[in-house]
């Protein structure tokens, strides 16, 4: 299954970042029709033009019922939600035009203050892509570190979003319950690598130093945190108030993903998988978590069953973590040449691509396909007929951040 | 008589000298005046005239209570409508004024005839008078045609009724029809047509729309007053238990379905056009109740429900008219048809339009001390003592009445609030297009005003009309400043009171206000950025919750943009159209179809049945 994952416009050139299958790379822009996407990325599609009776409810930017500054132009003719178009450009900080020019050191502080809760996998995915270009090997300590990470913060992440889809379902014990769990382990976080989002901790061509035995002491910890989530949430499978709200809310099909190419748990909660962890060298026999209903109770169990799937994978990969010290001296010389490279990182709510262009050893273009950018349209087609009282719990089903659409 | 005789020769003046617009809605405001003199002096002592023609028939004018009553109501409206126009005229061509002035010569003799005759003439006088103002109006023929199918329809079921009552005394005078029930039952269909009744009323949303707004208020206020005349007089010529009924199960109907089609609608003069369907409604119902109180000996509840059709009455004419003048002055000042497109007319059009609506509105919603709130107040306590009658069936009809008399009320407090909100009170400013409106604003002032002061000096129109054994003095309330719906005393209300209170108040409020310096005033907070046009909550917002939850009776469709709902009892009349164009296209395929021989074949065929029908008579 292809994805038109962005359109890379430098140099006066148009081509196309596609995936297709284990390929990921440039196409001519020619073949911009057998996308669908194309058209809402390129920005031909009219949205937000009011016609006959609706009128525009706007929700934001400033609103005490948002996280972040942004804006839902709700068209709408009283009760149901007739059109949806999210304005998350408040939130742009312009980070891929800040990353030019500047070393790839630079660049990856950046990266990780694209968005909070996927500050890992964003600093992961960069670091790839630059390895890549540079031909830097990396110790198999660092890789598997790293896919360590990357499931701790699908863990929180994961835990959180369900904690705000059970707040905006007006299921408040579950929420402070969710929310303390959460916070738990952002305190893990802290004590055991200095970070609470996970911030500093990776690096190009290595990642700080944890002794195995801390691994294993912080795993026994976020275990006994994943135990207790997996009792509240089978006790909130028993709510059939909180189902209810949940079950065929915000639906999305097949011919969504055509028109918009999401991915994460949004695309597996419509019996889809494009997870790239099937690509990873130290997963044994990785199988998607899938779903099929494509509403937001099918995008909750994806997200409970991933946390406990990646508890085990926690634990499988630090059993394969050896005692060596990973190399902290990288050194990217300037060779003056040109040069580009493709990498990514799975985070908790899609892959993230990150296409660099380098002239020596700055960075001269740099695209992000962030996941929330995928998930915002998503987002607005899934609450397209719906009332408004499913408002928040559609939208806090996708585990979308503006920040991380807006870059 | 000399009013009589003064108000002829005023609106006779004012047709000929059609070609000075102003002169000539002068002269009918005049004419109207001295109607509306006419009608108080006759009140108490009514005039009576009489001729023989050929000794064949007699014709007679004259005036009773009755009539003196709706002279009153009707020619204050009709004064208010003739300075109204003198502004809004302008905006129209010399033939209106002709057309307003016959209009009211001719309703003078409706209300005054005595017999068919005179009565008919009058009658298709003013229905082809109101055809041709309607077509004032570009493009509004299919709307006017419509009006005059109906009013034809009318006339036909009328002409039929006093067809029955010459062929059974010989005579034409209404007296003549006296305990003729066939007379009446014609007569009375005849009359609701005229009265917008459910389901004749299908014409109207479009045509009101359509029509220039001081027709729109002629078409609302006193040709509906015709038909509400034409009821009284039949239910008081025939005592029948069966067009009570009738009246109370036609009137509650249309008083609920009025109400219900007014809830959803955004358009500006569609919305009131179902409010006048709602109140004509609410008249029968009551007239209804209290002819079938008469026959059951239950004087007082009758005399209780007589009094509250004739509030009723006043309550609309003089609510609706203002309505409507308003709605108009703001319609052309904007030029734009729905409510959403006529926010802030208070704010921006002109303070008198805004409180016009306002008040009228609030009258139509039932608030105190206005006379809406009055007369809807009289019209439940009437339905509530439903339990004195000691036939269980008529117990049953009207608590079944009662019920969807609140529901009429209710709904259409909401539909009357969506218009006051957005388009009195509403924020936003469009075009304006200047036109004079000095007249205009007189017009909407005077009526606002009488609204206001029928409702708190209700007891003195209650003496007036001779009922002031109905008020009494209670509580605290001196007489006669108390309303009382029974004796044994039932309900009790003090508009008059109310509004010694609500003065009171509003005084402590208006002091709290300009004596505490420091009060801000803040913007209320919308996300920290300007609302645009189209951030505006608008009508069908409001409405849509009432079309949702009723969409089986609404025929409610969400579309993409849009929602479609409409009032269902048009479907029957598009059914007949419908069928009436297969038919006629199915006839003119089979006798016009261009072949000779099928034209022979039909002339000679209608030679033979003409030559029969002279023939056998």
């Amino acid at each position: 299954m292809k994805r038109l994952l962005g359109i890379i416009n430098n140099k006066g050139k148009e081509q196309l970042l596609v995936s297709s299958g284990s390929f990921v790379g440039l196409i001519d822009s020619s073949q911009s029709k057998d996308f669908k996407a194309y058209l809402w990325q390129k920005g031909l599609n009219k949205t937000g033009q009011v016609q006959d009776e609706l009128f525009n409810f706007r929700l934001g930017p400033s609103s005490g019922a948002l996280l972040e500054s942004v804006i839902f132009n709700i068209f709408t003719y009283g009760e149901r939600m007739k059109e949806v178009y999210i304005d998350n450009t408040y939130k742009s900080r312009s980070i891929e035009q800040k990353m030019r020019a500047k070393c790839p050191f630079e660049a990856l502080k950046l990266s990780e203050q694209i968005c909070a809760s996927f500050a890992f996998s964003h600093s992961c995915a960069f670091s790839r892509a630059i390895e890549e270009a540079f031909n830097i090997n990396i110790s198999d300590n660092v890789k598997i570190m790293r896919l360590v990470l990357l499931e701790v913060e699908r863990i929180f992440n994961h835990i959180y979003v369900i904690s705000r889809l059970s707040g905006a379902a007006a299921q408040k014990v579950l929420t402070n319950h969710l929310i303390y769990l959460f916070d738990e382990i952002l305190s893990l976080n802290k004590t055991f690598f200095g970070s609470r989002f996970l911030k500093n901790i990776n690096t190009i061509g290595s990642i700080k130093y944890i002794p195995k035995a801390q691994m294993e002491i912080f795993s026994k910890k976020l275990e006994s945190i994943v135990n207790e989530f997996s009792k509240l949430y089978e006790f909130s499978l028993k709510s059939h108030n909180y189902l209810d709200r949940l079950y065929n809310t915000g639906i999305l099909t097949m011919d969504d993903f055509e028109m918009f190419n999401f991915d994460g748990p949004a695309l597996k909660a419509i019996n889809i998988s494009l997870d790239t962890r099937v690509y990873e060298d130290f997963f044994d026999n990785f199988k998607s978590v899938i779903e099929e209903d494509g509403d937001a109770l099918s995008r909750m169990i994806v997200r409970a069953k991933e946390v406990f799937q990646s508890m085990r994978l926690i634990k499988q990969l630090i059993e394969k973590l050896k005692e060596d010290v990973p190399n902290s001296n990288i050194v990217i010389e300037d060779d003056q040449k040109e040069k580009n490279s493709i990498a990514f990182a799975e985070s908790p709510s899609g892959t993230i691509y990150y296409y660099i262009e380098l002239i020596g050893n700055k960075i001269d273009y740099v695209y992000i396909a962030a996941p929330s950018m995928f998930l915002i349209k998503a987002i607005e087609k899934s609450l397209e007929g719906q009332i408004f009282t499913d408002f928040a719990f559609t939208v806090d089903s996708f585990g979308a951040f503006f920040a991380d659409a807006a870059k | 008589m000399l009013a009589f005789g003064l108000a002829i020769l005023f609106f006779c003046m004012g047709m000929a000298v059609y070609f000075n617009k102003t002169l000539s809605y002068i002269f009918g405001f005049l004419g109207a005046l001295c109607v509306v003199i006419l009608g108080f002096e006759s009140y108490h002592a009514g005039f009576s005239y009489q001729i023989d023609i050929y000794n064949i028939f007699k014709l007679g004018i004259g005036t009773d209570k009755l009539s003196s009553f709706f002279l009153i109501v009707a020619y204050i409206c009709f004064s208010a409508i003739a300075v109204y126009s003198i502004d809004f005229g302008k905006l129209f061509s010399k033939t209106m004024a002709f057309l307003i002035n016959l209009i009211m010569l001719s309703m003078l003799f409706i209300f005054c005839a005595k017999d068919a005759i005179t009565f008919l003439i009058a009658f298709e006088i003013a229905n082809i008078c109101l055809f041709f103002s309607i077509l004032e109006r570009v493009n509004s023929h299919n709307q006017a045609y419509r009006f005059l199918a109906f009013s034809e329809g009318s006339s036909v079921l009328l002409m039929i009724a006093f067809a029955i009552v010459f062929s059974a005394t010989g005579s034409f005078l209404f007296q003549a029809g006296q305990n003729n029930f066939l007379f009446a039952l014609f007569a009375f269909l005849g009359f609701i047509i005229k009265m917008d009744i459910v389901p004749t009323h299908v014409w109207i949303a479009q045509t009101y729309s359509k029509a220039p707004s001081n027709i729109a208020a002629i078409l609302s206020v006193p040709l509906t007053l015709v038909g509400t005349y034409g009821i009284f007089r039949i239910l008081s010529l025939e005592k029948s238990y069966t067009l009570a009924i009738l009246a109370i199960i036609l009137g509650s109907l249309s008083a609920f379905w009025g109400a219900l089609q007014s809830a959803r609608e955004t358009q500006l003069k569609t919305l009131p056009a179902y409010s006048t369907v709602e109140n004509n409604g609410m008249i029968l119902a009551s007239l209804g109740v209290s002819m079938l109180a008469q026959y059951s000996q239950l004087t007082v509840l009758s005399e209780f429900s007589y009094l509250t059709t004739l509030f009723l009455i006043i309550s609309h004419s003089f609510s609706k008219t203002t309505m409507f003048l308003s709605i108009g002055h703001a319609k052309e000042t904007l030029g734009k048809e729905t409510i959403d497109d006529v926010r802030g007319i208070l704010k921006n059009v002109s303070k008198s339009a805004g409180f016009g609506i306002l008040i009228s509105g609030l009258s139509f919603s039932a608030v105190p001390p206005l006379v809406g709130f009055v007369s809807e107040w009289m019209l439940l306590e009437s339905l509530f003592q439903s339990y004195k009658f000691s036939d269980a069936t008529f117990k049953l009809i009207i608590t079944f009445t009662g019920i969807l008399i609140a529901l009429a009320i209710g709904l259409s407090s909401f539909g009357i609030k969506k218009l006051i909100g957005f388009s009195s009170l509403g924020e936003f400013s469009s075009k304006i297009k200047k036109i004079p409106d000095f007249s205009i604003k007189l017009a909407e002032n005077t009526m606002s005003a009488l609204v206001v002061i029928s409702g708190i000096f209700s007891f003195v129109i209650l003496i007036y009309l001779g009922y002031g054994n109905l008020l009494n003095g209670l509580l605290g309330v001196f007489k006669p400043a108390l309303i009382v719906s029974s004796k044994p005393v039932f309900g009790v209300l003090s508009p008059f009171m109310f509004a010694v209170v609500f003065v009171f108040l509003l005084i402590v409020v208006l002091l709290l206000k300009f004596s505490n310096k420091d009060t801000k005033t803040t913007m209320p907070w919308v996300g920290g950025l300007a609302l645009k046009d189209n951030e505006l909550y608008n009508t069908r917002g409001y409405s849509f919750i009432v079309e949702y939850v009723l969409r089986g009776i609404y025929r409610t469709k969400e579309k993409k943009t849009y929602v479609e709902s409409y009032d269902i009892s048009n479907s029957i009349y598009d059914f007949l159209e419908r069928l009436f164009k297969k038919l006629s296209s199915t006839i003119s395929k089979i006798i016009m179809n261009g072949h000779l021989y099928y034209y022979v074949t039909y002339i000679v065929a209608i030679f033979i049945i003409a030559l029969f029908v002279f023939k056998f008579n």
